[in-house]
């Protein structure tokens, strides 16, 4: 028995009753073949890059076993010319989804979000105190520079700004 | 003294993590760039064995969007 574990992006914009069907026709699909051992909605996610124009999407994880590997590519191509799925990823997995992965997968991508949010607004903040520093002290604003590839980027901007509040006020 | 430089040491060694998911965005997210670029190996300090790992997680989350391909035009 080989288990696989698929992620698939439906299209963000269909209602409930919708996703459901969909959810159900990939369900009846691997039902042919295998058996579903999990199926699970992460919900509306921010794609990192649009998928036919779409910024959003809605993501599902499935965690399937079967026997007949043949039938994988089948299943590969369904979800490719099924027009509400806008991408899919199949994998084999190397031993059978633990319960505890299956829940652990959910909440730790669901945390991720919050983190990443998190660390969104910390990165702004962090950025706004360098600029701050910035302007005192331009040799403490170098340490962090080398820390942390991300504030660099910001840090930057920051100058440009500064030259641009001289040349204003130079005009002035 | 001047050229005396952090040690760097592998993340996932001193984390005792074995196994990378590319599901796991927060984590992969310390390892690319702004540009959403994979560091180098020189930079993280990562082991080969894991880097190995580390790409292919990477590369999996990019194909399925949860990872920008480049991260340009945020810029």
């Amino acid at each position: 028995m080989r288990y696989y574990e698929t992620v698939y992006i439906i299209n963000p914009n269909f209602e409930q009753s919708r996703l459901d069907n969909i959810i159900k026709e990939v369900e009846k699909q691997v039902d042919q073949f295998g058996k579903v051992i999990s199926h699970n909605m992460w919900g509306k996610k921010k794609l990192a890059y649009q998928i036919d124009t779409q910024k959003y999407g809605t993501f599902v994880l499935l965690y399937f076993e079967s026997d007949n590997s043949s039938r994988i590519s089948d299943f590969e191509s369904f979800m490719k010319l099924n027009s509400s799925v806008l991408r899919a990823q199949t994998l084999r997995l190397n031993s059978r989804p633990s319960s505890t992965s299956l829940a652990k997968n959910i909440s730790a991508d669901l945390e991720d979000d919050s983190d990443g949010a998190i660390e969104k607004n910390l990165s702004k903040e962090e950025a706004s105190k360098l600029e701050e520093a910035d302007g005192s002290a331009e040799e403490e604003s170098e340490a962090p520079a080398e820390e942390a590839d991300g504030s660099a980027e910001e840090e930057s901007e920051a100058p440009a700004e500064e030259v641009s509040e001289k040349s204003d006020s130079g005009s002035k | 003294m001047a050229f005396v430089s952090k040690r760097k040491y592998c993340y996932f060694k001193e984390n005792k993590i074995t196994e990378i998911d590319y599901k796991d965005v927060k984590l992969l997210r310390r390892f690319i760039t702004e540009h959403g670029k994979i560091m180098p190996r020189r930079v993280t300090g990562t082991s080969s064995k894991m880097h190995r790992k580390l790409v292919r997680a990477i590369k999996r989350a990019r194909n399925i969007a949860l990872m920008p391909y480049s991260n340009v035009e945020s810029d």
